[in-house]
């Protein structure tokens, strides 16, 4: 009899073991196929995400678009035919060469005036360090020039 | 208890019954572990339940929710332009729908909803609300920001599905090369429709067409239509090599998300549906026709000294020179009169086969399906030659023409307009229509037209532009109507080496004073055509031709033409 329980009692302790450790894979799997799925939707989510954002610069980038805003910040204009080189490739700079110079050249450097006590100052154009009207177009400031100079 | 008493009872009875004692015990003892197994496997899936994963329990359903429509369904593809442009995408977009039964208080969440979305009205969203059913769809194709609004209300019988919808990020600009779609995404025009399967297995397409260029051929035709208030424009721009239509514009366009407000001038298709007497530009294709079958030197002359009779209609020229007229000089003051008597030395099969072979009387192949059948005189007699020579009796797409110009210029192999880039790399057909002796006079005649001919207006110094002026009356009510005309310049450049064919057709412009009155091909399309060719060359960056010592390509024909001032 006592051997019997034994064996019993040896036979539920390990259905118990087994089925504790079945939870807990099912459970680990489980988990894990919630992870899995989480990130598929984040992925998705992201891809759409993706698509709107593509979309989205697309419509911003309609040339139409850009041509109004170029017209209104640039002070550049589409080139003429008249403009172009003939050959461009013999004449123009290789374009991976940095046009920009990271020194500035002397020149710039020494044409600081050095102001003399007693002749009057010389009439330095100062940058102004805010333009006084946001949406002041260059040639509005060359009309200011000029009207300047003829009175 | 049970078990209990019945051990009671095995105490009392013994003998011949307690085997069916101990068996009746031994099914109860069955049962009964049975049962507790079952409330041991519920009891351990509640704590499961509850205890273990019952935090991700809620996140799980409102995900599965989300993530089922995307699951399931393939995303329309997207349409890119050659230089890889968006044109055409599919979005998701989040709809309203109400389950009537969950709506606590209809009246106020109506209320709610035409705050949010002045389009509905009170009324109907009120009885939509009120309904016995128990799915209504309120609103299609929210913007986040109503989404966000439809939320705040807090409304639990309020709902969102979400929904594809189509999404064209150029808006208008080629809206009748692209097409559009109905609500379900089934594409009903053009691109969209042609490809509707395609791209509804996913596949993208990539297209001809360069934006950039589509927009400056746009905004020409316009900046045309609007300075001669006229009633319609076309533009084409093609690759003579290959046919690519690299822009093709329709005016008035339309919007491609509300495709089904437009009205229908504005949803026809002018490029490819539309056909059109497109006049002296068909003067190209008598004269290749003339140099091809007969090889008439320049030199051979025509009287159009008088106007011709031919039937019950009288030939006149526009620019009349009354006078005996070279080739080169029928070609650049285009001249009916000698393009009919053109007509007549080429003989009527000859003709009529010849343009067959350019395609221009035939409805074209194309990868979109509105496709206009060309109107060819029937029965096409000699009267009908003389007229088709210069373009009266014969109409044709703007693509068509487009397409047997680049057959002729690019050195005589068939084109025909296409739309879908890199099916076949290079698109580049053998089969020869003109020879290329044929090809080089006629580009020299082109040229001609524009850097001493009625089509002056076309020059861009620089790229030496060549092309051929096309002014046609339309039909009225009595016969052609000198008043309304279709004024049309096709042109071609660079001439040495021709890579572009630029069409643009003005339909009914009026003369204004720039033009002084005028409202003929010279003064209404050639001015676009080159104001379009000027923007190509930047967009491109097209090295323009050495203007000093290089003689121009059209100077051996000028010891054909008698200028007036000699």
């Amino acid at each position: 009899m006592k051997r019997m329980w034994r064996k019993y009692l040896t036979v539920f302790v390990l259905a118990g073991l087994s089925g504790g450790l079945l939870l807990q894979t099912s459970q680990s799997v489980q988990q894990a196929e919630d992870e899995l799925r989480r990130l598929e939707i984040e992925v998705e989510n992201e891809r759409e995400t993706i698509r709107v954002l593509h979309a989205e610069w697309a419509h911003l980038n309609r040339p139409d678009r850009l041509e109004s805003l170029a017209g209104q910040y640039l002070e550049l204009v589409p080139p003429d035919p008249s403009q172009m080189l003939i050959d461009p490739a013999a004449q123009l700079p290789n374009p991976f060469v940095p046009v920009m110079p990271s020194v500035k050249p002397s020149y710039l450097m020494n044409a600081q005036p050095v102001s003399t006590g007693s002749s009057p100052p010389l009439s330095v154009v100062k940058p102004k360090t805010k333009p006084s009207k946001p949406d002041e177009s260059f040639n509005d400031l060359l009309d200011q020039v000029q009207n300047g100079g003829g009175e | 208890m049970i078990l209990r008493r019945l051990r009671i009872n095995s105490i009392k009875i013994a003998g011949e019954r307690s085997f069916a004692i101990d068996q009746a015990r031994g099914r109860l003892v069955l049962i009964s572990a049975v049962f507790m197994l079952c409330y041991m496997v519920i009891a351990a899936r509640v704590i499961d339940l509850t205890v273990i994963q019952g935090h991700l329990g809620h996140e799980r359903t409102a995900s599965l929710q989300d993530s089922h429509p995307s699951a399931t369904a393939i995303t329309r593809a997207d349409v890119v332009d050659r230089n890889g442009v968006l044109l055409a995408t599919t979005l998701k977009m989040a709809s309203l729908y109400a389950d009537p039964a969950l709506i606590t208080d209809a009246e106020s969440t109506a209320k709610g909803l035409v705050k949010i979305f002045p389009s509905l009205s009170y009324g109907d969203t009120l009885q939509k609300l009120q309904s016995k059913k128990h799915f209504v769809w309120v609103q299609r194709n929210l913007t986040p920001h109503e989404q966000y609004a439809v939320l705040e209300l807090g409304q639990p019988g309020l709902g969102f599905q979400r929904t594809d919808r189509r999404i064209y990020p150029q808006g208008e600009l080629s809206s009748h090369l692209i097409g559009y779609t109905n609500v379900d995404n089934h594409g009903l025009a053009g691109i969209e429709r042609s490809f509707d399967r395609f791209l509804g297995d996913g596949k993208p397409l990539t297209l001809t067409i360069d934006i950039r260029l589509q927009h400056a051929l746009r905004r020409e035709v316009q900046k045309a239509m609007s300075d001669f208030t006229a009633k319609a424009g076309v533009g084409v721009i093609m690759d003579v090599a290959n046919g690519e239509v690299l822009a093709g514009v329709s005016l008035p366009d339309f919007d491609p998300h509300k495709a089904g407000a437009a009205n229908s001038d504005a949803i026809f298709n002018r490029l490819s549906l539309g056909v059109y007497e497109l006049g002296s530009m068909f003067k190209i294709f008598s004269t290749a026709a003339l140099l091809e079958t007969h090889g008439s030197p320049m030199s051979t002359t025509f009287d159009a000294r008088e106007p011709l009779k031919a039937g019950r209609f009288t030939i006149n020229d526009y620019h009349a020179q009354k006078r005996i007229l070279t080739i080169p000089e029928v070609f650049m003051h285009s001249s009916n009169i000698g393009s009919a008597l053109m007509g007549l030395e080429v003989g009527t099969k000859v003709l009529k086969d010849f343009y067959t072979d350019l395609g221009l009387l035939t409805p074209m192949e194309i990868e979109i399906s509105e496709v206009g059948k060309p109107m060819v005189p029937d029965p096409w007699g000699d009267v009908s030659t003389m007229t088709a020579s210069y373009g009266h009796g014969v109409a044709t797409t703007p693509f068509q023409l487009t397409s047997a110009v680049s057959t002729i210029v690019n050195g005589g192999f068939f084109v025909k307009p296409k739309l879908i880039l890199g099916a076949d790399n290079d698109n580049k057909s053998d089969l020869r229509i003109v020879s290329p002796q044929t090809a080089e006079s006629m580009r020299k005649l082109l040229r001609l037209v524009v850097s001493d001919g009625t089509g002056k207006n076309a020059d861009v110094p620089g790229y030496s532009v060549g092309g051929k002026t096309g002014t046609a009356e339309k039909i009225g009510a009595k016969g052609y109507d000198r008043k309304r005309l279709i004024s049309s310049f096709v042109g071609v450049f660079p001439m040495e080496n021709p890579r572009y064919a630029v069409m643009v057709m003005v339909d009914e412009p009026k003369g204004n004073k720039e033009s002084f009155g005028y409202a003929t091909a010279g003064w209404v399309a050639a001015p676009a055509v080159a104001r379009v060719v000027s923007s190509m060359g930047a967009i491109l960056g097209i090295p323009v031709r050495a203007q000093n010592g290089v003689p121009e390509i059209s100077a051996s024909l000028k010891k054909y033409v008698r200028f007036e001032d000699e």
